[in-house]
């Protein structure tokens, strides 16, 4: 989701729970909709909650409640950080200590290897490891004039067996996703290879 | 003196790693942390690339490396050989028995042909 779309989800929950928040008060009696409305026209919309009938009151008391629940609900989903991955992979781990490697340092060596297969053109790689071992995802950008079939295939077979050599670790899954037009650019633009 | 072996400083202990992880065949140059800096400060001083904390008379080694780049690059090999020069770096100096030697690889340097 866009910063910009965050900003104003958290905006609007912030208005919603200023709002239940005051009809909840106003309503339970603990302060009078002249001490929480800054002009009259916010009083003019609190004071009728001022006199409900027991129905009304009770699912005015209710709706607030809920309300406000679902309010700060959402600004927790909206203002926790995101999940963040491990930024190193652990190759090795015993009784004097671990040896580990950059994420981003495996990457760069999918990335270059990658590059080394004919007909890639850009390649944007993902590495991931798991109980199982390594998951190495690659988007690449490809020569519409060479076999895919074949290109991932070598693709495949070459990253598997580098990746394992260099790091020792076995790798469970490479996961090819090729395309003939230019990645499309984020905030890491793929590495342009020819 | 201490009966337990000789006092020197983390910083002087972590100059000593420096230069035995830096004859390392395969080690690029130790690396200053990629994510946080990594390194063993003392007074006006600091050593990047290792960091040394001493507990007692046990000592924990974190070390931080560039590996060099080729088709016989084995990153667990080179760590054990890492390991190696480093206890036989400390056991040198005597300064206590090792515990713990952590070895990142930060970065993989391709060498320009």
């Amino acid at each position: 989701m866009s910063v910009f779309n965050r900003l104003l989800i958290i905006l609007l929950d912030l208005l919603l729970l200023v709002a239940a928040g005051a009809v909840l008060l106003t309503t339970l009696g603990v302060t009078q909709p002249e001490q929480l409305a800054p002009t009259p026209w916010f009083v003019d919309r609190l004071v009728p909650f001022t006199q409900l009938d027991p129905t009304s009151w009770s699912w005015a008391v209710g709706v607030s409640i809920v309300l406000l629940l679902v309010g700060l609900l959402l600004l927790f989903l909206e203002l926790r950080p995101g999940p963040r991955e491990a930024l190193r992979i652990t190759l090795k781990q015993d009784g004097l200590g671990r040896v580990t490697v950059a994420r981003d340092g495996v990457r760069e060596l999918v990335d270059r290897e990658a590059g080394r297969v004919a007909g890639v053109m850009e390649v944007r790689s993902h590495v991931e490891q798991d109980h199982a071992g390594l998951r190495i995802l690659c988007r690449l950008s490809v020569d519409p004039t060479r076999s895919v079939p074949d290109m991932t295939q070598e693709l495949q077979e070459r990253l598997k067996g580098v990746v394992e050599h260099h790091l020792g670790r076995p790798v469970a899954e490479v996961r090819v996703d090729a395309q003939v037009a230019p990645l499309a650019s984020d905030r890491r633009a793929g590495r342009r290879v020819r | 003196m201490d009966s337990g072996g000789l006092q020197l400083s983390e910083v002087s202990i972590a100059r000593a790693i420096v230069a035995a992880v830096r004859s390392v065949p395969g080690v690029a140059d130790v690396s200053p942390g990629r994510f946080a800096e990594a390194a063993t400060y003392g007074p006006g001083e600091k050593v990047r690339g290792v960091v040394v904390g001493r507990a007692v008379d046990v000592l924990d080694i974190e070390v931080h490396l560039c590996a060099l780049y080729a088709d016989s690059l084995v990153l667990p090999e080179l760590a054990a050989q890492v390991r190696s020069a480093v206890r036989q770096s400390v056991e040198a100096l005597g300064v206590g028995l090792l515990r713990r030697i952590d070895v990142a690889f930060d970065d993989l340097r391709v060498e320009e042909a």
